[in-house]
């Protein structure tokens, strides 16, 4: 297979190479390149339906071997992007098919699932610990009786 | 004389939200101008701390290339 140019400019730190895009796709590349945006500044040219130019220009001093191995990080990267992209793709009908049927699962199917018991309606009608009073019927009543007392 | 740096990004690569979307993040860093080309986005980079020097074009390329993903 052929990765038609690679060139090593050591003292800008950089080497540029170019991608087949029959083979990688833009997608592929730019989320390979993301994941080495914290290790170098990458850079991409070229016309995604031909051929992808990558620059790499390592944010560390590199030498041309760890350039090199940059590169070949890089390719591996790629590689398995696009090996999820494929995945992804294929298996996107299940994925669809899964996310909807726990959708459909959420909604309540039968409506008497919401009534309530009617002894625990009547229970809170009858409110024996006070819960259903506002708080501002509870407390009203006492503020003037405080304020007297607070005279005295 | 002030330094200008030019930088160029391919049309068919780059889409434009993302580019203007960087702009808008350096705007506080540097001055920044934007214009369309037949092929390319045309960023003009100055007005920026002389001691950042190309590295600036280069934090904004990758700044870029994270807003694609996103």
């Amino acid at each position: 297979m052929k990765n038609h140019k690679v060139e090593i400019r050591e003292k800008d730190n950089q080497i540029i190479f170019s991608l087949n895009a029959k083979f990688y796709s833009l997608e592929a590349v730019c989320a390979a390149a993301y994941v080495f945006i914290d290790r170098a500044y990458v850079f991409l040219d070229g016309d995604p339906k031909k051929v992808i130019e990558v620059s790499l220009k390592g944010k560390a001093k590199l030498s041309k071997v760890e350039l090199e191995g940059l590169r070949g990080e890089f390719l591996n990267e790629l590689l398995d992007y696009i090996l999820r992209i494929q995945i992804s793709q294929k298996n996107q009908k299940i994925r669809e098919y899964i996310v909807a049927s726990i959708l459909l699962s959420a909604i309540p199917q039968n409506s008497s699932s919401d009534s309530c018991d009617p002894a625990e309606t009547s229970a809170w009608k009858n409110d024996p610990l006070g819960i259903a009073v506002p708080w501002e019927e509870k407390f009203q009543e006492k503020k003037p009786k405080e304020r007297k007392k607070k005279k005295k | 004389m002030k330094k200008k740096l030019v930088l160029k990004y391919n049309k068919s690569i780059y889409p434009e939200h993302a580019i203007k979307k960087a702009i808008s993040d350096y705007s506080k860093i540097a001055k920044l101008g934007f214009s369309k080309q037949k092929n390319h986005y045309q960023i003009e980079m100055s007005e920026f701390q002389k001691d950042l020097g190309d590295q600036i074009s280069d934090e904004f390329s990758n700044h870029v290339l994270s807003l694609i993903e996103s």
